[in-house]
């Protein structure tokens, strides 16, 4: 029988590394699953799953067990997702300036990176296409209610938990998310 | 009768402290770190890389970046300190000095005995400055970053 | 029941979130009403969409480079931890002289408008200044980022020599 995830908290704080790397495989997909919806790259998303556990390392002295682990580390995930988005905002912000010889240099995109689409290995690839849209022009609370609840099935009473705010809330912003989604799908579905 | 030597131990706590705060910096030597990082089109980037990742993403253009090797060093004013890089390549790195809270030093990077690069910079103090090698034409690993901090 | 009634409760009932006996009742009136059956189809097709691409791109991710990520940044974070009790478990009268030392160094800081003075004139947190710039034969170039003034000279190894 598995170790409960508190069990496998306890042994890391006891400095069983090898527990840790336990809670690390059994959430890092579903980790990894938030961060594409809530975020547009593949990179990016890994950057996050990769941020949330080396957070939580952090901070497991602080995680007392009132609410389950990972609940908590969505909760972490969420926040960086937010704080992820808010920096590259902000740095695309801040141009480049010439050198100070002043000569513009513009390095050559490498060849063969990728633009990332979350999405696109959906099997429909219009639908995909609509969902995506629809995704990014929801709030991050929106968009991350709608993705706990459909993609991760957590309850409205863990939403309430992960994002801090009342279950009615929870209610409201998920009947808003679906409709909008909905809409957007309309007469594809 | 007491305060006596409580006043005498304050003095010369007080004595030592100035004593600190005046003395000139006389550093004989500086630690110098090459970190080598190979940037790449996608995958996770290494934690300890996150603080300057949207920097070196903007920079070098790549997405992801992961530490391959690193050499800490105290080098001494004036005198040639050696890093090994990836690809065969050396980082010669001569402190010169200070100037203005910043580190003044020789930097060279050779692929064999051509030089690639041959600067003088003067770097902040705790600072870093990036070299990087595009590979691209040689193989599909991206650019090779080097970077390197000076600290006196 | 009504449909106005139904509609409320209609995210609840797909998502299990309802009491049984409310279930049982939104259940009853959805099987008889083309318009909210129809409706509850669509919200269920739009969790399927979505929660089958992202799944779907989520498995496709490679995450064999987390672990080892996490577990430099799990060594760093002991270190650290291992520097701080070092720290605390120092005496008590180097604290003292370290408080003595700040305090000094306090008194001996320069008055407000000479620090606006300096400050104003620092360059940016890490930027470089390159005296010198020579290659034997690489083609060489400058890029210099301009909140922090991260400087990074890039090489092209296949450079021709020019």
């Amino acid at each position: 029988m598995a170790d409960s995830d508190w069990e496998l908290v306890q042994r890391t704080r006891a400095g069983r590394q090898e527990a840790f790397r336990e809670l690390v495989e059994r959430y890092q997909r579903r980790i990894a699953a938030l961060a594409l919806g809530m975020l547009r790259g593949r990179e990016d998303a890994l950057d996050v799953v990769q941020e949330t556990f080396t957070k939580a390392y952090q901070n497991l002295e602080r995680f007392k067990g009132d609410s389950s682990f990972y609940t908590w580390i969505y909760r972490i995930a969420f926040n960086l997702c937010v704080d992820h988005q808010r920096r590259e905002t902000k740095e695309a912000q801040v141009p480049l300036e010439p050198d100070e010889r002043g000569e513009t240099i513009v390095l050559p995109q490498p060849d063969g990176v990728p633009q990332d689409q979350p999405f696109d290995r959906a099997r429909d690839s219009q639908i995909a296409e609509r969902l995506r849209e629809a995704i990014s022009e929801l709030t991050p609370d929106h968009r991350a209610v709608i993705l706990l609840r459909e993609v991760d099935g957590l309850s409205y009473a863990e939403i309430s938990e992960v994002l801090q705010c009342p279950k009615g809330t929870v209610m409201s912003r998920l009947h808003y998310a679906r409709r909008q989604l909905q809409a957007r799908l309309q007469g594809l579905l | 009768m007491t305060r006596r030597p409580l006043g005498a131990a304050f003095g010369s706590v007080l004595g030592f402290a100035t004593a600190l705060a005046a003395a000139p910096c006389t550093a004989t030597a500086l630690d110098v770190k090459v970190t080598s990082v190979r940037a790449f089109a996608s995958g996770p980037s290494d934690a300890q890389l996150i603080g300057l990742r949207p920097r070196l993403r903007r920079l070098v253009g790549y997405r992801s970046f992961r530490v391959v090797g690193e050499e800490s060093r105290r080098c001494t004013w004036g005198m040639r300190e050696s890093f090994t890089v990836p690809g065969g390549r050396v980082m010669y790195v001569v402190p010169k000095g200070m100037r203005e809270q910043a580190v003044v030093m020789q930097v060279k990077l050779l692929d064999g005995s051509r030089a690639l690069v041959d600067t003088d910079v003067r770097l902040q103090n705790r600072g870093v400055m990036l070299f990087g090698v595009d590979q691209q034409a040689k193989s599909s690993d991206g650019a090779l970053i080097i970077m390197l901090r000076a600290e006196d | 029941m009504t449909c106005d009634e139904a509609g409320e409760l209609l995210d609840a009932f797909i998502d299990g979130e309802l009491p049984g006996e409310q279930l049982l009742d939104v259940a009853r009136h959805a099987g008889g009403c083309a318009v909210c059956d129809a409706t509850v189809r669509k919200l269920s097709a739009v969790r399927h969409s979505l929660a089958g691409s992202l799944d779907a791109e989520a498995a496709s991710l490679d995450l064999a480079g987390v672990w080892s990520a996490v577990s430099s940044g799990m060594a760093r974070e002991d270190a650290r931890r291992t520097s701080i009790r070092r720290w605390r478990a120092a005496p008590a009268w180097a604290a003292g002289l370290a408080m003595a030392a700040g305090a000094m160094l306090w008194l001996s800081t320069p008055p407000a408008h000479e620090v606006q003075r300096v400050a104003a004139a620092r360059p940016r947190p890490n930027q470089t200044v390159i005296d010198r710039l020579d290659s034997d034969s690489a083609r060489l170039e400058l890029r210099r980022e301009r909140k922090y003034g991260t400087t990074l000279i890039m090489v092209s190894a296949e450079g021709d020599g020019q």
